[in-house]
């Protein structure tokens, strides 16, 4: 299709700028009456370096699963041939409809029985389950578009099934990786249900909890609080100004499929 | 068949066992979201008190109280509402914003990247920036309408029970546009060119071609964003919980913030409930878009 009209072009950037306001309003309202002291007195005084370090290891840890398990299942979904195969596959898939709210409840009930309150495998594991459905398809999808004689090529070689998975197709899946890993990291770092009710004790807050309790210690403190929230955002926003492209994709690939 | 194909390939794929690779992703699926919704719905036939946690069978009563209260028939119209205010008006917008930057070039790639960004923002953080821009006395959308001589404008918006809904759903426009906007856009990059030039050959305007060529092409873009978009109202939380906790006086309640309230007062009967409640509607709803989309693809 041919470009858009040059008219077009600058309403969507009067639209854009307007868009962007409130951004550049958090943002000017961090550095007032301090400027950038705001920033290092929520990080020295409020523990903000904390609460992220937090969140750093519960996400890392949910994308480690996915790709991990992620990967291994997919391939055999896709290359390997076992009885219940489809079944499974689409029972897996259903998860992909299945919103956190229909399972709060028996998931309190779990991280109870496990004793997993307060501890980063209990943000860590049900984040990696309910991204699994989503990084399956991407992934089932990557390797489909492999071919099978590769497969068959290394195992006339004398490879194992395992050493073929390993060393064929997992390298040749990197860019699928990458979009899964950024779309679990992004569902990990935003989520707020689970965080809440699992992560009571202060010194496991995750950032998406600690705004609540700032609130409540700086009273309205407002440039502290904004300054604490530009900070729970800058991984977000620097990995996103890295690789928007991957972003895009990975965010919108499940809509595609 | 190829099971019986004597070659060894596959029975070598068959013997190596590719259950054992599926089944640790399988084991934490099962166990943390599977099971769930089953042990869910048990659990939504059960019934305790505030005074005593101990669960025992109720039959159909949490069903009976969800349809009963007045908090969780608000709960249910409001999402039906915030959906109708949400997915429809994101999705026009994303189309027309796609529209107007399809091509190359850098402004266009600069502003798709920025209308992009709200996407990946943390819902909890932009809810506390909107709390802060929309608050009654000293936010910055009050103060600007009296700065511009608009004081008759200037409302409580989060406090009032009848915009404190749509205003939140116009912070969800704010999120979620960019995101319609990059599926569209990936849609019209694949459109076929001879068509839409054929379409200006026989004279047919711009906005004709978009609305008689161009949107009807687009169909599986505009199934998919329906899908996403009914199945992401279901799961909205965090903005309501951050601007209103669903008040005021359950205005802006939605299940999911009923469904916390409700567990963090000590009955899971009626939390799980709930919770089944939003299952099943999420269910339906994939379940008849998909059905309609197939339909309409075999056409």
């Amino acid at each position: 299709m041919r470009g858009g009209g040059r008219l077009g072009l600058t309403v969507v950037a009067a639209v854009t700028v307007l868009w962007m306001l409130p951004l550049a309003r958090l943002v000017t309202v961090s550095l007032r009456d301090g400027g950038l002291d705001n920033y290092g007195e929520v990080v020295a005084q409020q523990g903000l370096g904390r609460y992220l370090l937090n969140s750093a290891v519960v996400t890392l840890g949910a994308v480690l699963l996915v790709l991990v398990l992620g990967s291994v299942a997919a391939f055999a979904f896709s290359k390997l041939r076992f009885p219940g195969r489809n079944a499974l596959y689409v029972l897996v898939l259903s998860g992909l409809m299945i919103p956190v709210a229909a399972i709060l409840v028996p998931l309190t009930q779990i991280e109870t029985t496990l004793g997993w309150q307060n501890t980063y495998q209990g943000l860590s594991v049900p984040y990696a389950a309910l991204a699994l459905p989503f990084a399956l398809v991407i992934l089932r999808n990557t390797y489909d578009g492999l071919p099978d004689e590769l497969l068959e090529a290394a195992v006339v070689d004398g490879a194992s099934t395992w050493k073929a998975f390993r060393r064929v197709y997992l390298p040749l899946t990197t860019p699928a990786l990458v979009m899964v890993g950024i779309w679990t990291f992004l569902n990990s770092w935003n989520e707020f249900l689970l965080a809440l009710m699992f992560m009571v004790s202060p010194e496991m807050r995750t950032v998406t909890v600690v705004p609540a309790s700032f609130q409540l210690e700086f009273f309205v403190d407002v440039p502290k609080i904004f300054a604490a929230l530009v900070l729970i955002q800058l991984p977000v926003v620097l990995l996103y100004a890295l690789m928007q492209r991957t972003f895009e994709r990975g965010l919108t690939a499940g809509a595609i499929k | 068949m190829r099971l019986s194909r004597p070659d060894g390939m596959d029975r070598v794929r068959w013997r190596r066992g590719g259950l054992l690779y599926v089944a640790p992703a399988l084991v934490l699926y099962l166990a943390f979201v599977a099971w769930p919704v089953l042990k869910n719905l048990q659990t939504s036939f059960l019934g305790n008190t505030e005074f005593d946690p101990s669960l025992s069978f109720v039959g159909l009563d949490n069903y009976r109280w969800l349809v009963e209260t007045r908090a969780s028939r608000l709960a249910f119209r409001n999402v039906l509402l915030f959906g109708v205010l949400t997915v429809p008006v994101q999705m026009v917008l994303g189309l027309l914003l796609a529209v107007a930057l399809r091509g190359r070039g850098l402004v266009r790639g600069l502003l798709r990247t920025l209308l992009f960004l709200p996407v990946v923002l943390t819902p909890v953080v932009i809810g506390y920036l909107f709390a802060d821009l929309l608050e009654t006395t000293n936010g910055s959308v009050n103060t600007t309408l009296r700065a511009i001589g608009l004081d008759a404008l200037a409302h409580p918006w989060l406090a009032d029970p009848s915009t404190a809904l749509p205003v939140v759903a116009a912070v969800n426009v704010w999120m979620w546009t960019g995101f319609s906007m990059a599926i569209y856009q990936a849609a019209i990059t694949g459109l076929d060119d001879s068509v839409l030039e054929a379409a200006a050959l026989d004279g047919a305007s711009r906005w004709q071609t978009l609305r008689y060529v161009v949107a009807p092409m687009l169909r599986p873009a505009h199934y998919a964003l329906l899908i996403l978009g009914v199945i992401g109202t279901l799961k909205t939380f965090d903005l309501v919980y951050v601007l209103t906790r669903g008040g005021p006086d359950h205005a802006s309640e939605v299940p999911t913030s009923l469904l916390l309230t409700t567990l963090l007062n000590g009955r899971d009967g009626r939390a799980a409930a709930l919770g089944t409640a939003v299952f099943v509607l999420a269910l339906v709803m994939t379940v008849l878009q998909l059905r309609r989309y197939l339909r309409e693809e075999s056409r």
